[in-house]
């Protein structure tokens, strides 16, 4: 099935509304975007509710009905954390004939059926077997998002409420955490609907004792089918020494085992370590339990424990305006989901709404063990443009009111790819070591975001090979999958050094002394927490802590800081889905907390009902400043460093045509370059921070050079060695910026981690020696293509005076335009009318001999391409005319001017070779769209108001104006397109051309932060004017402007 | 009796199918090599999670090897050949080899596979880390197979690197037949026959080459070995070892799973102890279990040196000492310093020892 056809019938047509597929894009566009496409018209909302299970999310039905404005929070990336995260995927029967339209589709829509693979089941929605009603946990998490965003309650996924604003007698605003840090939100009710109250009894400082607990596994390949309960060993340690199994609907296979447990702790982490422990327990004994699970797998298991608390109340806070609504449910029916949407609806009909406060003033901020007063805590505007939450950021003084703390020698800040094993390499030195981590499963990409089918990069690494081997092995042995049996393998390994992991955190802020950073603050299930390190190690991806602590970063590339687009992935099932189960999705700036939440928001739309995965997988955020910042050189000529620690590998895979400078000439495009580059220990340190080490994608390199330093096999060995670092420097008391790596480096060598060969290799690359220089340059005026690129990768400094001399020196036809080619690129003149004349040439010939097959990139065709010699007119094209632009050479306008006025899209998107190339966002482009984004690329560093016709005439080309995000079709599938519209915008506004302006002006109400963000630079620059976002005001200024206006050239060197 | 009966029998087996087992191919590390096959039944699990019988096989030095013999189906869109092959590895779940019987290997234009081919193919059956890893057999068979070129983003190129020219599907059979999950699986039956054949363990201990002394560390590591006094003083050698740091390494990281309980251990351990760096001797205070009975020379050992100065190391050495009966004078005193400390941890830790040491007393 087409990926198009498969979205139309896999949004949960709800009661509400139901519509024919023709009509859904459209529908599903504004749902999706209205919490994104304008600042907030109000202050304070009527209601905010914490939790978005059942009971919360009935609540903001009714509430929303009745036209009041409701923002719902959940901790959690789905909504629905009782039936999804729990994984509680059945129903009694009982009281579901009582369901209406509305409940018959969130459960069991009609857009699930094409994935329901069990021939057993049987009734209306093919949901029923036994006495149980069988549910999908991906129809649940999408259904009810929708249901939220359709009745336009505002909501924020991953966030949790961890304090609460008021006056003397009334509750008037509360406090978030998240990832984007601490904000406040005003409001005139809460409802407290977390998991069990959790956040009352912590803000009342009630923990309440936890007296069992129950998980939930997910096992494939089982031989029976039918609801029922197992005995099994006493020593697995079970309540009743029993396990219940429930069938499944997306397999005759599939099972759902439950069990109950008696709690070794109440430390509510502890828990949930010792659920998955009994988890593995269980697999390694399935064999002797039952005949039936013989041959099953886990194949996943629960996000979450369901726990079970002593009964009592639990208090609230004194103030009116704070409200509860209990969610226990020990087994979910019919008959109890409609009483908890009477509940929700009768407590929604209590509340009052007192509008008549023109501002909601606080005389309090309490949260877990401390109250603050005014004064103690400050506001501000945050710069989230579009996002209609009206947040801000919230801050006070960490180390007085966060009465939670816990030390510890190494802090690993975030356990993902990098993470994880940086809190073995710190835990298997001895180091005191903590991984607070957002879920409570470590892994990150691999097992969260399900990434576990690559591992890229150096796979013949000793030690990768050697912790892929012991994760797979646990595995097999505990009968899970590889993911599951990976996060397994993160959890024991760590706690067999007594480490601890804080599971279920979110990491809002640092803890900072001078520049020194100290530690992090975490919420955990609505509390505050300070933790502090010796080292802290920030492996959040996004650079969060050291973002937080101040720390200068870079993000996307250095033109248009664009990022690589980010997926999700659902959870395959042995048989097949309807569609490919991973996804390439939108670009989204990452540290954007409306971006955030709007890739959550595509995804869930766009998932496949049975399940997906909880992680958004993210290629490219923050980029964090380091004494040394790798970059393109270093990778491509092999740059030796003294301090290395460790090497990455990959192609050039930038996820896009790629917009720096290298691949607008021609010497760096997709999939070309497969080659190793070593990383520095300087490039993990923050330029200006101490106490910090960086681990993971964000460590300090150019835009250019991560795309070869971010696989998954290569974190894992640097996350690993970074974790090592931190504990020798946390045993000595040694400063990351003053740590010298040599003693490290030995053992590693001694080990086979690290080759006598990188460290006996002399310093540097061969590109700065002067013999090396003259050898290249002397080869390429023999006429020797391939050393085209050879001289441009040399530094500039040291290259173009040998390169005009020698190009004054030749007669050789040949070499001489490979040198005037080479000169150009660093910007002399030498030669440029030569290009200029080969420019025309094949141009002339292109036109001649129509478009020849692959004038567009084909992966298969560039990958491994040795030398980056350009074949076919295409590229030759497009190179001479990037360097040309380089080269300022105002002569070639003509040519160019003509070049553009003979262009046009080519055509509809591209057909690539298979149906898995053609669903990649980052391939759906037009085919001239490389020509075109160089013609920008030359205008941009010549503008002239005569190129300004010719892009007007580009932009009546239906395959290319009109892209700018205004549909949902286009944000999903076309976002490369409107990076080209925005490309032309920018260039005519360089030629002065009042369309230019305009065109940036219209962007920066586009959905993307990212094209907001680069619209409004190029309109400061151009202006010398910033009204920020605001694009009535820029509209505004604009008519005071008279055009033409003058042209504006790009100035300054493109980024390594 | 018994035994002569059994000795007939594994010649007679041998016998059987070395006559019936025309060899085709055998690759290098097999040739001239003199096995002989033992009795008994061994198992793994196939990729299909379906039981597969191993052969156990010993050379003239007693070292021995695993070897599946199979026919199995290699399939292309719909057609499949029958491929008959032995499959040897050596103890260490490594790939040592493949014989190839009834019939030669084909490629997919019928051609017999060349000795290049048969080379190739080895090649790629060694390298365990192989793309083919990254591969489901469903993900090759969506594409003719001169066209192979999957989901994942890989090409052509790359598949046709990691396999044998026009043999895709024998190569991608073969190599999930020998590499995934089989190494670990056979570890396992290593680990098994080890743990009943102590001469064979000791004759793996002190073998010159060092590799057989790492694999008992690591299956000991793993659990699947049993403690015994050979791989209790290979931990100490290892930890002792100054020069080998793989030894030292796996002899650390095996500590975790050491019956620390065991006196004579803790003896051998208190002398090698005092002489190892602070981030060292965190490793084994972290395979010693809180409260654990101490020898008073290991005691000693662990007290020797204690200071202040360096409070996340006392700490974690008071956890193990708390309940040692007769206390050193200047241990409580330690603690009572450390209760200064501005760390949550460490004053945790030395509260705890310190209420221990006062209940204890308030006891006596």
């Amino acid at each position: 099935m087409k990926r198009r056809d498969f979205f139309n019938i896999s949004l949960p047509a709800t009661g509400a509304i139901l519509l024919a597929p023709g009509f859904i894009s459209n529908t599903v566009f504004e749902e999706i975007n209205r919490q994104f496409s304008g600042e907030s018209d109000f202050e304070a909302y009527d209601l905010v509710i914490n939790g978005a299970g059942l009971s919360g999310y009935f609540a903001a039905l009714a509430a929303a009905e009745s036209g009041k404005k409701v923002l719902i929070v959940d901790k959690r990336t789905s909504p629905g954390y009782e039936i999804a995260a729990k994984k509680k995927l059945w129903m009694k029967k009982e009281g579901t004939s009582g369901f209406d339209q509305e409940l018959q589709q969130l459960f069991f829509p009609e857009g699930e059926r094409s994935e329901i693979a069990n021939p057993e089941v049987s009734g209306t929605f093919q949901s029923e077997m036994g006495d149980e009603m069988l549910l999908f946990a991906g129809s649940i998490r999408k259904g009810l998002l929708r249901n939220l965003l359709l009745r336009k309650v505002h909501v924020l996924l991953m966030t949790d409420v961890c304090g609460v604003f008021s006056d003397q007698k009334k509750l008037n605003g509360v406090l978030l955490a998240g990832k984007h840090g601490i904000h406040a939100v005003q409001c005139r009710n809460f409802i407290d609907a977390s998991d069990n109250l959790m956040f009352s009894r912590t803000l009342n400082n009630m923990p309440s004792e936890i007296e069992k607990a129950g998980f939930v596994l997910e096992l494939l390949g089982a031989q029976t089918s039918t609801a029922k309960t197992i005995a099994v060993p006493a020593n697995i340690g079970l309540i009743g020494n029993q396990i219940r199994l429930h069938p499944g609907k997306r397999s005759e296979s599939q099972l759902l085992l439950e069990f109950e447990f008696p709690v070794a702790s109440q430390k509510l982490h502890e828990i949930e370590q010792q659920a998955r422990m009994i988890a593995a327990q269980l697999g390694e004994n399935f064999g002797r339990i039952d005949e039936g699970l013989k041959n099953a797998n886990i194949h996943q298991f629960a996000l979450e424990t369901s726990l079970f608390p002593k009964k009592g109340s639990v208090p609230g806070l004194n103030r009116s305006g704070y409200y509860q609504l209990p969610t226990e449910i020990t087994e979910l029916d019919g008959t109890n989901v409609l009483a908890l949407r009477s509940n929700a609806q009768a407590l929604i009909g209590k509340l009052k709404y007192d509008n008549t406060r023109a501002a909601l003033t606080s005389s309090t901020l309490k949260i877990a063990g401390a109250e603050l007063d005014p004064g103690q805590w400050k506001l501000q505007p945050i710069e989230e443009p579009g996002l209609a939450v009206p947040l801000q950021s919230c801050s006070f003084d960490f180390n007085e009111f966060l009465v939670n703390k816990e030390d510890c020698q190494v802090l690993v800040a975030g356990g993902g790819t990098a993470g994880a094993m940086a809190g073995l390499g710190a835990a298997e030195k001895g180091a005191n070591t903590i991984v607070v981590d957002y879920f409570n499963d470590l892994g990150g990409t691999k097992t969260m975001g399900g990434v576990m089918g690559y591992y890229h990069g150096i796979t013949n690494h000793k030690y990768f090979k050697q912790q892929v081997d012991d994760a797979e092995g646990l595995a097999r042995e505990k009968n899970m999958s590889k993911k599951i049996g990976r996060k397994l393998y993160h959890l024991q390994s760590l706690q067999k050094y007594d480490s601890r992991i804080l599971g279920g955190a979110i990491i809002c802020g640092s803890l900072v002394s001078d520049t020194t950073v100290k530690g992090v603050v975490i919420c955990r299930n609505g509390k505050l927490e300070a933790i502090r390190a010796g080292i802290t190690i920030d492996s959040t991806g996004d650079g969060d802590v050291a973002y937080f602590a101040g720390a200068d970063f870079k993000f996307g590339d250095s033109r248009y800081g664009q990022t690589q687009n980010y997926s999700q992935w659902d959870i395959s099932a042995g048989k097949e889905l309807p569609s490919p189960t991973n996804r390439d999705y939108d670009i989204i700036d990452n540290t954007k907390i409306a971006e955030l939440q709007r890739g959550l928001f595509l995804s869930h739309y766009e998932a496949h009902h049975y399940d997906f995965h909880p992680m958004l997988t993210v290629r490219e955020s923050r980029r964090i400043e380091g004494l040394y910042e790798l970059n393109l050189i270093d990778a491509v000529e092999h740059t030796h460093f003294e301090d290395v620690i460790s090497q990455a590998s990959s192609d050039f895979d930038p996820h896009n045509v790629g917009t720096t400078v290298y691949s607008r000439c021609g010497f760096l495009l997709p999939h070309s370059n497969d080659l190793k580059v070593e990383i520095p220990y300087r490039s993990i340190v923050p330029k200006t921070l101490d106490g910090l080490l960086i681990s993971g994608r964000g460590f300090s390199q150019s835009h250019n050079a991560l795309q070869f330093t971010r696989m998954t096999a290569d974190l894992i060995v640097l996350g690993y060695f970074t974790g090592q670092i931190a504990a020798d420097q946390a045993w000595n008391n040694q400063s990351p910026r003053d740590y010298d790596v040599s003693g490290l480096q030995k053992e590693w060598n001694e080990l086979g981690y690290l080759s006598t060969e990188r460290l006996t290799l002399p310093a540097g690359n061969k590109a700065d020696r002067a013999e090396e220089v003259a050898r290249r340059v002397a080869n390429l005026a023999l006429g020797k293509q391939e050393y085209l690129y050879e001289c441009i990768k040399l530094p500039k400094e040291k290259a173009l005076g040998p390169l005009i001399n020698t190009y004054h020196k030749t007669d050789q036809a040949e070499g001489k335009l490979l040198l005037a080619k080479a000169i150009a690129w660093f910007g002399g003149s030498e030669g440029n009318e030569l290009i200029n004349a080969e420019l025309k040439t094949l141009f002339e010939q292109e036109q001649s001999e129509g478009y020849p097959d692959g004038y567009v990139d084909n992966y298969d065709f560039i990958r491994g391409r040795e030398k980056n010699v350009l074949e076919g007119l295409f590229w030759r094209i497009n190179q001479n005319i990037g360097l040309l632009g380089l080269a300022g050479y105002e002569p070639s306008k003509k040519i160019v001017k003509h070049i553009l006025e003979q262009t046009s899209s080519g055509g509809g998107m591209v057909e690539r070779t298979n149906a898995y190339y053609n669903g990649r966002i980052d391939l759906k482009i037009v085919p001239f769209y490389n020509r075109i984004l160089n013609l920008c690329f030359y205008v941009d560093r010549i503008p002239d108001p005569m190129f300004s016709a010719g892009f007007e005439s580009l932009l009546k080309d239906e395959n290319i104006g009109g892209f700018k995000t205004e549909d949902y079709h286009n944000v999903r599938w076309r976002v490369f397109s409107a990076s080209l519209e925005l490309a032309i915008a920018a260039s005519m506004a360089r030629c002065g051309s009042k369309k230019g302006y305009s065109m940036l002006v219209d962007y920066m109400d586009d959905i993307h932060y990212i094209f907001k963000r680069f619209a409004q630079s190029e309109l400061k620059i151009l202006t010398e004017k910033d009204f920020g976002f605001d694009s009535a005001r820029w509209k505004a200024h604009l008519k005071r402007l008279s055009f033409p206006r003058s042209v504006s050239k790009l100035e300054g060197w493109n980024e390594v | 009796m018994k035994v002569w009966l059994i000795f007939t029998a594994a010649l007679l087996f041998t016998w059987y199918w070395t006559d019936l087992d025309k060899v085709y191919f055998q690759s290098e590390a097999l040739v001239g090599k003199q096995l002989e096959m033992l009795p008994g039944e061994a198992t793994i699990l196939d990729d299909d999670g379906e039981p597969a019988f191993i052969d156990l096989l010993v050379d003239s030095q007693g070292m021995f090897y695993w070897r599946r013999k199979l026919h199995t189906p290699v399939c292309l869109t719909g057609e499949c050949k029958e491929i008959d092959v032995g499959i040897y590895w050596y103890c260490t779940g490594e790939f040592m080899g493949l014989e190839v019987y009834q019939a030669p290997l084909t490629r997919t234009d019928h051609h017999d596979f060349t000795e290049e081919d048969y080379q190739q193919l080895i090649s790629v059956l060694q390298d365990d880390w192989s793309i083919l890893r990254e591969y489901d057999y469903q993900d090759l068979i969506h594409e003719p197979v001169d066209e192979v070129d999957a989901v994942t983003g890989a090409t052509r190129k790359d598949i046709a690197e990691a396999t044998v020219q026009g043999a895709v599907y024998t190569t991608f059979t073969l190599w999930h037949l020998v590499n995934e999950g089989e190494k670990d699986q056979l570890r396992s039956l290593t680990a098994t026959r080890l743990n009943q054949d102590t001469t064979l363990l000791n004759h793996l201990a002190i073998h010159q080459e060092k590799h057989y002394a790492y694999l008992l560390l690591d299956l000991f590591r793993e659990g699947k070995l049993q403690g015994s006094k050979t791989i209790k003083a290979l931990i100490i050698n290892g930890i002792r070892d100054s020069l080998d740091h793989n030894f030292r390494q796996l002899a650390f990281q095996a500590l975790n799973k050491v019956d620390f309980e065991d006196p004579a251990f803790q003896l051998q351990m208190a002398e090698v102890y005092v002489h190892l760096s602070v981030r060292e001797k965190t490793s084994v205070l972290n395979a010693m279990k809180e409260g654990m009975e101490l020898e008073q020379k290991l005691y000693s050992a662990l007290i020797r040196g204690l200071s202040p100065d360096n409070e996340w190391f006392a700490v974690k050495t008071l956890r193990i000492i708390k309940t040692y009966p007769h206390p050193a004078p200047q241990v409580l005193p330690l603690a009572q310093e450390l209760l200064n400390s501005k760390n949550t941890f460490v004053t945790k830790m030395a509260q705890d020892y310190i209420n221990l040491q006062t209940s204890n007393r308030s006891h006596e």
